[in-house]
């Protein structure tokens, strides 16, 4: 479901709604900020990703060249402090190109490994659909093991690996559309858009200036290791049980609609809980709404349905529209028994 | 290729044709045998076609079902309609009872009504369950057709039906399984669905054609009307009056049926000649006869007392009689009813009454051979009021029933027990006038004779008033015990095996259960064996039967159960007559066709306000209680209803006005009690005070017309509203119901809640709310 720019602030900030933190926060607005800066006037897609980051979910931005999905990949690498490397899919590439590959060290007399790109913290898959099956299926272990396999051999990558893909969805020729396998390891799906014209504009002046700055390099915000604490802390916010059965109902309804291939997976269920639970904790609170969960609704969804970019718009109201959001008191629990419990 | 997860078109002519043959089935069941089959199948392609209009017309107008981007839903046009569709009959056949005074089977009403139904719903393929409810309703009406008819094509087309329909059900099979099979086995021949519903419906069919008496049985408890053809009846087909009993017969009393004037001038049926055909010739036993011959001279002499050996019905019944061959009657031979009842079954239709047993034969009532006293100042002048007091609490609400008289020869208006009026008609009951008065008199009390026979055809109405079982236990209108009595006598060599079989409930406590007692020992100990007969050199009728046979006919159910009930005290007679069976009921022409073999005897007993109240004492037999249906309760609260309108006028206004003001302003007022709620609620329990606030802000927003989706959250709609008081509460009514698990900081500040819900309650009005949101 869309939401407004003003619910959208609401459920970010929400001072209100947060108990007491139990722990130190990282400098999330930072992180925002540094991200809008870079992707002028797209706070919702910053959102999107922030989310995806958190929850260990990767994303698949999906729109027209020239939007800024190059820009916001690499301003998040910078942000977080990782390793970050691009892959420039094309047809000829390789699995190799992508895992790494044993080379034979003339002087030690044995093979040693050199790793691809996906041994970064943040890997940008530039059209990942104009690389081949064979390709796009290196990535899958990837995606979904943190490791790669090559000649038997097993290969941790970083416990922070984040990928972000993009693809471009107006050309045909010479793509290969990435299989179900492939789109379950993504946990979003998003489209960048164009600016408003002000943002436009602002972006524009932002663009006068001298050249040096395009290329400098900024300083990461985050220190090692802060990434996988706060991905750790977003698996410990708690989920009320009946929000619980209402993703549930979700995606039995997904399963059942027309418009989806298959429905949610329960990989894509898990997800979908992890996406809410870093909502919850990117909005600085202790407990998980159902707004967030409706908040990842859309991209989430978008991934899994047949339908192209700008239709698949309409399937999450559809989906949401059919269950009733939880609003009864958890399990029966009543004032008294949380005293005793207490 | 991705499958089509909708509903085809061929889903729909599947559907659609599905319908037509069962309504033709059905059509053909319920019509008027009378009628063409032409006219059924012209209705059934009529109402297809009004389908495929209504069908067609929805298509483009999307007035039923609104199309949907994963199928489509019923619109509130589509549910009015469609109980516009199923209320016209039901309105039609009661409107038909109540102002015609016709009676319409509940059955043919209601599976018209499902009819209706069925073809809208078929009109609507495009909303699955639609579909799935019209076959699933020509299912019944297959079902209902092949229980209620026997016109040929209904067999035929319950099979057509059947394999159709297995292939509708493979077809919605594919059709839910087409997103994960579309390889090429899904694509074989649906053998497996086509064996399993052929198999279901020649078993259906089968057991429709070989339980006929059994089907139509279940078919009467669905509907209070309704019974069964007469297939296995075979007794029914046996032809009555052939004569070669009475003529050659060993006792030449018994050919005084012969001399008769009734049996001269015509070949129908008295009752005597009925009896003789049920049970034989009577053949006394040898010794009594004498007896027998002194105590009719004593009858001759009584004034108005019937000549015994004259072919009326109210002569003498020999409880001896001569062993009857019953021979099956060649196929084709069928025996047009002696009588056809349109209304409740069973019925006792009694016709001659006995209140004296000499050991022998019980003699009728003394005739009081007056002319019929009736009120006629009624305004209906075709009803001839009985002046016979119904007005007693454990009376019913009036039944009324209609009898045509087929080929019985009789005098006697058999009537149904406590009526309170009657008419007759030349036909179809559409000719009814008045009678004279004087064409009519008691035969015997209770039982009103005309001065001649009435023809056959003639109809006769009778509204009685049958007696409610519970309020007359409840109320035990029985005197304390006579011992002297017209109906009270026991004959004295019979005396003490009377009282042996009656020692056993002497200690029961007096009253209807003592009756009831009597009753039901005779009725699940004894056995009915309508061929039964006493052995000629038996002297003691009672012993014997108690003690011996323990099973004989009706008529030694009922001698032994009057001389039981006397010994007890209970004044009590013996009432011959028919008795209007429910499995002989037709559904194709409403009525129950009443035969020789429906010849019947039961007793009476007299309350202490001098009701005689009907019996049934033998097994298989049950006494037509009173048991109100829908219609008689939907009547009878309307008339209630009416007359408190008429009694209080002021008060019953007064009380339409408020129910339809609460009705009006239910909404305002449930909202005044929530907030009522909310303002009192106990401090401490704040979770559900939260709870309930929600719920009040959910009707206040109805009330403003702007109501909450079910699946829009209360932070996106109720969060960003301006007014300061939305977004503490909202915030704490998050708390509550989705930190749970975390449990800090919730239960520790109940006054927070209780706060943020008096201000919530207070500010955000039903108008404010409206405001608010139109703004936002």
């Amino acid at each position: 479901m869309k939401r407004t720019a003003h619910e959208l602030q609401l459920s970010q900030a929400a001072p209100a709604l947060t108990a007491e933190t139990p722990h130190p926060r990282p400098p999330l607005a930072a992180l925002r900020r540094r991200l809008n800066t870079a992707l002028v006037g797209k706070a919702d897609v910053v959102e999107h990703v922030l989310t995806g980051l958190l929850a260990r979910g990767h994303i698949l931005l999906e729109d027209l060249p020239g939007l800024g999905k190059t820009t916001l990949a690499r301003a998040l690498a910078e942000a977080i402090g990782g390793r970050f490397a691009r892959l420039q899919c094309t047809p000829d590439l390789l699995p190799n190109d992508i895992t790494g590959f044993n080379l034979f060290n003339q002087q030690l007399r044995e093979f040693e490994f050199v790793p691809g790109p996906v041994f970064a913290d943040v890997l940008l898959a530039d059209e990942i659909n104009r690389a081949t099956p064979r390709a796009q299926s290196a990535l899958l272990e990837a995606m979904a093991e943190r490791q790669v396999t090559v000649d038997n051999e097993r290969h941790r990558l970083s416990s922070e690996f984040f990928v972000i893909a993009t693809q471009n969805p107006i050309e045909h020729h010479g793509t290969y559309p990435l299989p179900e396998a492939q789109l379950d390891r993504f946990a979003l799906k998003l489209s960048i858009g164009y600016p408003l014209p002000d943002d436009e504009a602002r972006l524009l002046a932002a663009a006068v200036g001298p050249t040096e700055n395009e290329t400098r390099t900024q300083e990461p915000l985050l220190a090692p290791g802060v990434l996988a604490q706060m991905q750790a802390a977003v698996a410990e916010v708690p989920v009320a049980p009946g929000l619980q059965h209402y993703l549930v109902e979700l995606a039995n309804v997904s399963r059942s609609h027309p418009q989806f291939q298959h429905g949610l997976s329960p990989r894509a269920l898990l997800m979908w809980q992890r996406l809410a639970q870093a909502r919850a904790y990117l909005a600085e609170r202790d407990f998980v709404m159902p707004d967030d969960i409706q908040d990842v609704a859309e991209p989430l969804l978008r991934i899994h349905t047949t339908l192209g970019t700008n239709d698949a718009t309409d399937v999450a109201p559809q989906i949401l529209s059919q269950v009733a959001v939880p609003i009864d008191r958890p399990h029966g629990i009543t004032d008294s028994r949380r005293r005793a419990r207490r | 290729m991705r499958p089509k997860k909708r509903l085809g078109p061929s889903i729909g002519w599947a559907t659609l044709t599905l319908v037509v043959i069962a309504a033709s089935a059905a059509q053909l069941a319920i019509s008027d045998p009378a009628n063409h089959w032409q006219w059924t199948l012209l209705t059934v392609v009529g109402y297809a076609t009004a389908a495929r209009l209504l069908k067609w017309i929805d298509h483009r107008r999307a007035w039923l079902s609104q199309p949907r981007p994963h199928g489509a839903t019923l619109t509130r046009s589509a549910t009015a309609f469609a109980v516009v569709l199923v209320a016209a009959p039901l309105v039609e056949g009661f409107g038909q009872i109540w102002a015609a005074a016709h009676f319409r089977p509940l059955e043919q009403v209601t599976i018209v009504a499902l009819m209706n139904l069925a073809f809208l719903a078929a009109a609507l393929p495009r909303v699955p369950r639609c579909a799935a409810t019209a076959v699933a309703i020509s299912f019944v009406l297959v079902l209902a057709a092949v229980t209620l008819g026997d016109h040929p094509f209904i067999v035929p087309a319950a099979a057509a039906w059947a394999g159709l329909a297995a292939g509708w059900l493979a077809q919605r099979y594919w059709t839910r399984l087409g997103a994960t099979t579309s390889g090429p086995s899904s694509r074989s021949l649906p053998i497996a669905p086509v064996v399993v519903v052929m198999v279901l419906m020649a078993g259906v069919t089968g057991g429709a054609a070989g339980l006929a008496s059994g089907l139509p049985a279940v078919w009467s408890e669905w509907a209070p009307s309704s019974g069964g053809s007469r297939a296995a009846n075979a007794d029914a087909l046996l032809g009555v009056g052939t004569g070669d009993g009475m003529v050659a017969g060993p006792n030449a009393q018994g050919t005084g049926a012969v001399n008769s004037p009734y049996f001269l001038e015509s070949d129908l049926p008295t009752l005597y000649d009925v009896m003789t055909e049920a049970y034989g010739e009577p053949k006394p036993p040898d010794e009594v006869q004498r007896a027998i011959f002194v105590d009719q001279e004593q009858l001759i002499q009584r004034p108005g007392q019937p000549a015994p050996d004259d072919g009326e019905a109210g002569r003498q019944f020999c409880v001896y009689r001569q062993q009857r061959h019953r021979e099956h009657p060649p196929a084709g031979n069928a025996a047009t009813a002696l009588l056809y009842v349109e209304g409740r079954v069973p019925v006792h239709l009694a016709l001659a009454v006995y209140d004296r047993f000499d050991g022998v034969s019980w003699h009728p009532a003394l005739s009081e051979d007056k002319i019929c006293r009736v009120d006629t100042r009624n305004a209906d002048v075709s009803w001839m009021w009985l002046t016979a007091r119904t007005d007693q609490h454990y009376f019913g609400r009036p039944e009324r029933r209609q009898l045509r008289f087929g080929r019985l020869n009789t005098e006697r208006l058999p009537f149904p027990n406590h009526v309170e009026r009657f008419r007759l008609g030349a036909s179809g009951g559409d000719h009814l006038r008045r009678w004279a008065v004087e064409m009519f008199r008691w035969a015997q009390e209770g039982i009103v004779a005309s001065r001649r026979c009435l023809p056959a055809g003639t109809y006769l109405e009778v509204v009685s008033r049958p007696v409610d079982q519970a309020v007359l236990a409840a109320a035990n209108p029985f005197a304390p015990p006579a011992s002297t009595g017209p109906h009270l006598a026991v004959p004295s060599h019979l005396g003490p095996s009377v009282a042996g079989f009656a020692e056993r409930f002497s200690q029961l406590p007096r009253g209807w259960h003592q009756v009831a007692a009597v009753v039901d020992h005779l009725q699940r100990h004894y056995q009915h064996d309508r061929d039964g007969t006493l052995p000629a050199d038996c002297s003691d009728p009672i012993h014997y039967f108690v003690q011996e046979s323990r099973c004989g006919p009706a008529y030694q159910f009922a001698t032994v159960a009057a001389l039981t009930l006397r010994h007890l005290g209970y004044p009590t007679r013996v009432v011959s007559g028919f008795y209007a069976r429910p499995e002989d009921y037709s559904a194709r022409t409403g009525q129950t066709a009443v035969n020789a073999d429906d010849l019947h005897f039961w007793i009476e007993v007299q309350s202490a306000d001098g009701t005689w109240l009907t019996t049934e004492v033998t097994p298989g037999f049950t006494t037509a209680w009173y048991r109100p249906t829908l219609l008689t309760r939907v009547n009878a609260g309307l008339n209630d209803l009416w007359n408190l309108l008429v009694r209080y006028p002021v008060p019953s206004i007064a009380a339409a006005a408020l129910i339809f003001a609460v009705w009006w302003w239910r909404l305002r007022l449930r909202e005044r009690c929530l907030t009522i709620l909310c303002l009192w609620s106990l401090p401490w329990i704040s979770d559900r005070r939260l709870v309930r606030t929600l719920q009040l802000l959910d009707l206040r927003s109805r009330l403003a017309g702007r109501p909450r989706p079910r699946s829009t959250t209360p932070l996106a709609w109720y969060g960003a509203l301006a007014d300061p008081a939305a977004r503490p509460f909202v915030s704490k009514l998050y708390e509550v119901l989705y930190a749970a698990p975390a449990g800090p900081g919730i239960a520790g500040r109940p006054t927070d809640g209780h706060a943020v819900c008096r201000d919530v309650v207070r500010g955000l009005s039903a108008n404010r709310l409206r405001q608010e949101l139109d703004r936002r």
